[in-house]
């Protein structure tokens, strides 16, 4: 397709997709695993937790390969982000960040939000209309919403196997599928999930404890390695890099864009939830996926899940179901 | 003496109206007590949601972190965040919103600061951040309030005019992106439909207008009175008299009181220009405080006045009054939208990188500031902006209500050093070019 080698970096769980792809251009979700920062250090940014500072990290860095990017506003870090990264261009423009642009999509259930949030996605096709150098039509983002649903319904089949009894995919596993399918066009992802949907007569049958993850956000998989190494298996996790970063389907709507707006403005982000909605999500998501504990990952930056913390409780607790809570330090000793 | 153990020292303010206007206060806040146990609606709402819509609708508020700075200098912080620390919630984020939540808490009204905060029958928020959606939503919980949230939309444009005070009293819808504007007109219209059903109350437009009009006027005195504590030497007052003379008022803005208050802080400033009063007689040294009060030790801000003659002559207080808070508009323009327009950009205004930093450098400047004292700790592009100035700067990296990570003893040595190996060489400049005596 022409225009695929135009790389856009994504920073975030709720920028679509969809957009980047109608553009003719290469949606690559940026990475925030723990790494060393010395370029972002050297400016001392407040307000930037650690995997944001990552990011940022990387587009100081010469090399990235990015011709463009987007920043989400799923966490106030990524609107400091935007904000730092305006700023710097501004006053000391540092020749490796490539431009950029803010997606300001919006979370509160209303319709002002909503109008909102479309002004946003015509402005973000606008935007990379014009990096790309091809108009964003409608038809384009139909195919494009097409393209990623298909992801979508594979990544379907993925959590029926990790709900299933016993489990038949690793936590660890499918968060790398799903790392690997944030940074691969859809059909390339789609191939890799069918490969092993074929073969699923093959696959393990697991049968340690299942453990349902909820808390802080995790940029990769060590978490559920350590998790896992100790005879669990983690069949379910509320986290945008995990299984809600492919969940659902975006709907055929007349305008494609409306589809968008719905299913991105009511993406079950962490950040943006209520706590008693994210203690219900988190209570049937767990049931639904026959965990026997849930695990609550939190780490010291991250200003939402301790006003979850109650919500959770009581959601499991009156569903009967156990919690761990554990920090950053705690995993070892799981 | 044991850090968590710190309590702190009140001011010795220079002014009578900060008492004056505190006992207005005490007076106004058994008003609202009364109208509470009479069963009437109480808001609580965020210092940066749009108040005024609460005033045209004669609804009595409470915005939060004024209650919070009560709380804190009744030295109850420790107390209150334990509250929510015992049902789970964290004590240590948003804590200037979250020890009015925990004072909520609070069963026993005899000990309480003031008689205890009334039960709110409203909470009313803009949902910034990652927390305090979350925040008001455990606090509408526990006390059974109903909670009207807003958007807060963040600024998308990639050029920004550094210098927005020079646009926002009157040429505001060239700053702000027509769709944020937007929003918030309907986010306002939202609540202005909720807060009717929720009362019965009616709106009023004219009084609408007549409240926007005594908001601007109050701002507009602000203005005036920052612009001679700028110009003044020695300063006539500090902020140990301003933030409070100031705080107190701005959450009555829209009243004639407000108004007048601000009006009596202006002449009062006045005065003591024209008879030459000084909070510091011996002043040599001009200090910027950033960031919000140290409600529990505002004696720390005259720490320093009789060793090393240095005067906190700025705070965000009376400068966004004057600066962030005037909107004009025009008989045929939907009043609504100037209103949109004080709250849209609040946040960046106070701290988004571009435009905090050129107006925190701006106000540094025009008000002769030799140093910079941080309450927690300084953005990069603040940080830049003053060190491009040749302004020194030091960071406290405590919190402003909760006293228990406050060493007093490390401080003080902490603002000596400062001051006497940073800061006097700038001063002692700035003094030789404005012809001030020297007087060491």
């Amino acid at each position: 397709m022409a225009g695929e080698s135009i790389r856009v970096g994504v920073v975030g769980a709720a920028v679509p997709s969809e957009l980047v792809l109608a553009a003719g251009c290469e949606p690559l979700r940026m990475s925030g695993r723990a790494r060393a920062t010395p370029l972002v250090d050297a400016y001392g940014f407040e307000e930037l937790d650690p995997s944001t500072a990552a990011v940022m990290e990387q587009l100081l860095e010469p090399g990235h390969g990015l011709d463009f990017v987007l920043i989400g506003s799923d966490t106030h870090a990524q609107t400091v982000l935007f904000r730092d990264l305006r700023e710097l261009q501004r006053v000391e423009p540092q020749a490796s960040v490539p431009p950029f642009a803010l997606v300001d999509l919006l979370h509160l259930p209303h319709r002002t939000t909503s109008r909102y949030n479309r002004g946003q996605l015509v402005r973000i096709c606008e935007r990379l209309g014009s990096w790309a150098g091809a108009e964003v039509t409608g038809p384009r983002l139909r195919s494009a919403v097409t393209r990623v649903n298909s992801t979508r319904r594979l990544f379907g089949e993925l959590a029926r196997l990790r709900r299933s009894l016993p489990a038949r995919v690793t936590g660890a596993d499918a968060v790398r599928l799903i790392g690997e399918a944030l940074v691969c066009t859809p059909e390339r992802a789609q191939r890799r999930l069918q490969e092993l949907l074929v073969g699923e007569a093959s696959l393990p049958r697991l049968d340690g404890k299942r453990v349902y993850l909820t808390g802080s956000a995790h940029e990769d998989d060590s978490a559920y390695e350590a998790i896992e190494a100790r005879g669990y298996v983690v069949v379910g996790e509320d986290h945008p890099r995990g299984e809600l970063a492919f969940a659902g389907a975006v709907a055929d709507t007349r305008d494609p864009v409306d589809g968008l707006v719905e299913h991105y403005q009511y993406a079950p982000l962490p950040t943006r939830l209520s706590s008693r909605r994210r203690g219900v999500l988190v209570a049937q998501a767990a049931q639904a996926a026959h965990a026997d504990l849930v695990v609550c990952f939190t780490d010291a930056h991250d200003p939402a899940t301790p006003w979850d913390l109650p919500a959770i409780r009581q959601a499991l607790k009156a569903d009967g179901l156990p919690l761990l809570e554990i920090g950053p330090d705690d995993l070892g000793a799981l | 003496m044991s850090s968590t153990r710190f309590k702190g020292v009140r001011s010795a303010k220079s002014l009578d109206l900060a008492r004056e206007f505190n006992l207005y206060q005490r007076s106004w806040f058994a008003e609202v007590q009364a109208r509470a146990a009479a069963g009437g609606p109480i808001a609580v709402v965020n210092a940066d949601a749009p108040q005024e819509i609460f005033r045209a609708l004669d609804i009595p508020y409470v915005v939060t972190q004024w209650w919070s700075s009560v709380v804190a200098a009744k030295q109850k912080a420790g107390a209150y965040l334990g509250h929510l620390e015992a049902l789970g919630y964290p004590d240590t984020r948003d804590s200037y919103t979250a020890l009015a939540f925990g004072s909520s808490l609070d069963e026993r009204r005899d000990s309480a600061p003031w008689g205890g905060l009334p039960r709110p029958a409203i909470l009313h928020a803009v949902a910034g951040g990652d927390g305090m959606a979350k925040l008001f939503e455990a606090w509408a919980e526990h006390t059974g309030a109903d909670l009207y949230l807003i958007e807060r939309s963040t600024s998308w444009r990639e050029d920004i005019a550094p210098d927005w005070w020079a646009y926002s009293h009157d040429r505001w819808d060239e700053l702000i992106e027509p769709d944020r504007l937007e929003l918030m007109v309907d986010e306002l219209k939202g609540l202005i439909r909720f807060l009717e059903q929720r009362t019965g109350r009616r709106w009023d437009e004219a009084r609408f207008r007549a409240v926007l009009d005594l908001v601007n006027e109050q701002e507009q005195l602000y203005l005036e009175t920052r612009d001679m504590i700028a110009t003044a030497r020695p300063a006539p007052v500090s902020i140990a008299d301003t933030m409070p003379a100031t705080m107190v008022p701005q959450w009555h803005r829209g009243t004639s009181w407000g108004r007048d208050a601000a009006a009596r802080l202006h002449d009062a400033v006045q005065a003591r220009i024209d008879d030459g009063e000084a909070v510091c007689p011996e002043e040599r040294i001009r200090l910027m405080w950033l960031g919000v009060g140290l409600w529990f030790n505002m004696g720390f801000y005259e720490y320093f006045q009789a060793s090393h003659g240095a005067v906190f002559v700025w705070s965000i207080y009376l400068g966004l009054a004057a600066d962030g808070y005037i909107r004009h508009y025009r008989d045929d323009d939907d009043p609504l939208r100037s209103l949109a327009a004080r709250f849209v950009n609040i946040e960046e205004e106070l701290r988004g990188p571009t435009w905090s930093s050129q107006w925190h450098l701006k106000e540094a400047l025009s008000h002769g500031v030799d140093g910079i004292v941080v309450l927690d700790h300084l953005a990069y592009f603040d940080r830049l902006a003053f060190k491009r100035a040749g302004l020194p700067v030091l960071e406290l990296g405590v919190s402003n209500v909760d006293p228990r990570g406050w060493d007093d003893g490390r401080i003080r040595d902490q603002v000596t050093r400062f001051l006497e190996r940073e800061v006097e060489p700038v001063a002692a400049g700035r003094r030789g070019r404005e012809g001030t005596p020297r007087t060491e």
